[in-house]
């Protein structure tokens, strides 16, 4: 399709393509919004990750409603749906599969590989703190590479895949903090927030009657996909990423761009990684509200989801009360005060 | 790629930035000229520059710097076309759909679908462009402000007076201020080189007229001029204290003498005053001494300048008519003006005074024709016939020379009883102080050679006169 063509001529074909597209997008969203009540801030957030083709961690007390989330988004968009609850003596192989023997239709004995529940397009990895280092990196390799290796074979995983870990912020005892490596890896923390007092008894209402709301498909994963490469075209301005690199480079304690406050309170800064997100997070963000490039505005919507667990503070900011949120605001609108 | 959508927005761009820059230009034009403003009245609180009317070589010169400096900066500051989009989107709260589309259709990737789509979004934007907001001609309201502040500095001449000068001794005021100081000082010079056959105000005068010739020159009206200008007043404002000068009592005695000048009446000489506008003179001088004094302000002393020529002039006047009021010659048909009044009269007294040196001169030459007659023939009774014909003949040695000759009447010395003789002028070349001595001479030896005339010794001294001779015997 020759969209230039196009748009000399008819002049809205591309646009009614995409607006196309932005809308089903946005239907999800609604679906969504009627099961997981009160939440469509995290809800924009999971659905900005799943159409940029990340993960996401969401952080939040118990029976808030990340299953229902996860399962919600999953069923509106057609994926294939699966849960892990991680615990101290789950093993990778618990989550990649296994090697297991079996019999042919010959009733000849065979090994075939089983598949763990990654092998999904939509896999809920529910207080992935609780399992150990080990079956947390089987995951997160998993996450990264979009394969599983077993048995020195190596297996595709199902695209799109889409991975939602949760994890406790309250109950420490027996949990094994996520290293920040591997934190890095998942595009957006999400922080569900507990509900007010309208949402919760709005929540009470609909799952204690009689009348269950149920979530209507509204895409395929083939949308997911195609989605997902239309967000990775929608340009930015290079002043727009040149001040997202200004930004990334201004929270790193060590750099010479950096300020007294980040010299002061940070631990460690935003990494590679965390630009990219915000890059291909503001470009999802855009779409998703119907606009063909990244503007300002889009980046500092995703800068929350996309940088808080890539940006510590040191004990000396906590002790002094940083809000690190504040800062990375702050530090942003440094970089994009700056001139170009 | 290229694409009519990629012309149309280069070309858009193209258009913009010609907008941004003549905006540019008009902004450096207005920025320099408000700068050009606050150092003008800068400069003029600070006494160190003129008045804006005074100076157009100024004023031109400012302009073109002014017009030059925005051109420079307008074009030293033209956009390129990307940030022409991110201006303009900033402008029209495209922000940043221009700057990006252009971006993308530089680096040609204008094929997918959210970049075409975006092609397609500010090529619709684009035709309902406000190129008035997106890229204003007219200067901000601020701007306006600021230039309307600094004109007001420049301009308002209350503004530059009432700020003291002290920091410059050289300022320089308007062109209209100027002339009409030449003008008051060129007409106090008038009235007192008027004044100068009754009173020696000529050095006065001529300083005067330097000044103003130096101001007409152009030269720079500084304190030294105001100082000089004060002392001017103050030697007119003492004469007007004074009311006479011992110069012009002498000439006052010499009129007398000769008998003519409107200041010789039957009570006779009578020194010249100011009369009654010796005060306002000094006055008027007063504050122009004080102003020259105190360092700088030449206004105090340019202002004094015509009131004191005005009522020189008008004391001057009023001598005039007191004497033509007294019968005297001239009368008061006569007075034009004043200057034409003292013009009239000073060449009066000058023919006077000829008169009366030729006079003089001609009694010596006539008792010289006399003692030549009687050494012809000794009868005294044609001495005085003799010695008219004597004045005749010599007489007869200019015109021989071929120059005119006239006669008047001179009224000669009393001691002579008032009697009217003729008397033929002396030669112009004689006015020139040249005198031809083969001419004069020896009509003089002879004269003084001649016998006396007994008939010309009175009485009262035929004795004394008689003894004297009678000590040299030979004596005829």
């Amino acid at each position: 399709m020759d969209l230039n063509v196009n748009a000399q001529g008819a002049g809205t074909t591309a646009r009614e393509a995409l607006a196309a597209e932005v809308d089903r997008l946005r239907k999800v969203k609604e679906s969504v919004a009627r099961v997981v009540i009160g939440q469509e801030k995290v809800v924009d957030e999971v659905l900005t990750a799943l159409m940029c083709g990340g993960h996401v961690l969401i952080e939040s007390a118990p029976g808030l409603g990340k299953t229902l989330l996860v399962k919600s988004i999953g069923t509106a968009c057609g994926m294939a749906f699966s849960r892990v609850q991680f615990t101290p003596d789950l093993m990778p192989a618990d989550i990649t599969g296994t090697i297991a023997l079996t019999q042919d239709e010959a009733g000849r004995s065979v090994t075939r590989f089983q598949p763990g529940p990654i092998f999904a397009q939509m896999v809920l990895a529910d207080e992935i703190n609780r399992a150990t280092p080990k079956t947390q990196s089987a995951l997160l390799e998993a996450m990264q590479e979009r394969t599983v290796t077993v048995a020195g074979k190596r297996y595709e995983l199902p695209e799109p895949f889409f991975v939602l870990a949760t994890q406790n912020p309250i109950e420490m005892e027996g949990t094994y903090l996520l290293p920040e490596a591997q934190v890095d890896r998942f595009l957006f923390k999400v922080s569900i927030p507990f509900p007010s007092q309208d949402v919760l008894e709005a929540i009470v209402d609909t799952t204690t009657g009689s009348v269950t709301t149920l979530v209507e498909q509204v895409l395929t994963p083939e949308d997911i996909l195609r989605v997902q490469v239309h967000v990775r075209d929608v340009p930015i301005a290079d002043h727009l990423r040149s001040a997202v690199v200004r930004f990334v480079r201004s929270t790193q304690p060590e750099a010479a761009e950096a300020g007294d406050k980040v010299r002061k309170y940070v631990r460690f800064g935003v990494s590679p990684r965390g630009a990219q997100s915000l890059v291909i997070g503001a470009k999802a963000h855009a779409l998703l509200n119907g606009r063909y490039a990244v503007s300002r505005e889009d980046v500092y919507a995703v800068a929350g989801p996309a940088l808080r667990h890539r940006f510590q503070l040191n004990y000396e900011g906590w002790a002094d009360g940083v809000d690190p949120e504040a800062l990375m605001r702050e530090l942003l609108d440094g970089a994009f005060a700056a001139k170009a | 790629m290229e694409t009519t959508v990629s012309y149309g927005l280069v070309a858009v761009l193209r258009r913009l930035r010609l907008r941004l820059v003549a905006a540019a230009w008009l902004r450096g034009f207005f920025v320099s000229m408000t700068a050009a403003f606050i150092v003008y009245a800068v400069g003029r609180m600070a006494a160190a520059v003129p008045p804006l009317p005074g100076n157009r070589s100024y004023l031109l010169l400012g302009g073109s710097l002014t017009l030059l400096a925005s051109v420079v900066w307008a074009i030293a500051t033209a956009p390129d076309l990307r940030r022409v989009a991110r201006v303009v989107d900033e402008r029209t709260g495209l922000d940043p759909l221009l700057v990006t589309s252009y971006e993308a259709v530089v680096r040609k990737r204008a094929s997918s679908l959210p970049q075409a789509a975006l092609q397609e979004e500010v090529w619709d934007r684009l035709g309902g462009l406000d190129t008035a907001k997106a890229a204003p001609l007219t200067p901000p309201g601020r701007l306006w402000a600021l230039v309307l502040i600094g004109a007001t500095l420049a301009l308002v001449p209350g503004l530059q007076r009432a700020v003291p000068n002290v920091s410059s001794p050289d300022p320089m005021p308007p062109e209209s201020v100027v002339e009409d100081l030449v003008a008051d000082v060129v007409s106090l010079a008038e009235v007192l080189e008027a004044a100068a056959g009754v009173s020696d105000y000529t050095p006065l005068a001529a300083r005067l007229r330097d000044i103003a010739q130096e101001l007409e020159s152009g030269a720079a009206l500084d304190g030294s001029v105001a100082r000089e200008l004060g002392e001017v007043l103050s030697a007119v404002a003492q004469a007007a204290e004074v009311g006479v000068d011992e110069t012009s009592l002498a000439l006052r005695e010499a009129f007398s003498e000769a008998g003519v000048g409107p200041a010789f009446t039957e009570q006779g000489p009578q020194p010249f005053t100011f009369g009654g506008e010796a005060q306002p003179i000094t006055d008027a001088t007063q504050e122009g001494t004080e102003g020259a004094a105190s360092g700088f302000d030449p206004d105090s002393v340019f202002r004094t300048l015509g009131q004191v020529a005005a009522a020189l002039d008008r004391a001057l006047s009023g001598q005039g008519e007191r004497v033509a009021g007294s019968g005297d010659e001239p009368n008061a048909a006569q007075v034009g003006g004043s200057g034409g009044y003292y013009t009239d009269w000073n060449d009066e007294m000058a023919e006077a005074m000829a008169a009366k040196r030729a006079s003089i001169r001609q009694r010596g030459r006539g008792e010289a024709a006399a003692g030549e007659a009687s050494q012809a023939d000794d009868a005294p009774g044609d001495a005085a016939g003799r010695g008219t014909q004597a004045v005749e003949a010599g007489a007869a040695e200019p015109d021989a020379a071929g120059t005119a000759i006239e006669e008047m009447l001179l009224e000669a010395d009393p001691r002579e009883g008032g009697r009217t003789m003729t008397y033929v002028p002396e030669p112009r070349w004689e006015q020139d102080r040249v005198v031809r001595a083969p001419v004069v001479l020896p009509s003089l030896v002879l004269g003084a050679e001649a016998p006396v005339d007994p008939e010309r010794v009175g009485a009262e001294h035929a004795a004394v006169v008689a003894k004297y001779f009678e000590r040299y015997p030979d004596t005829p």
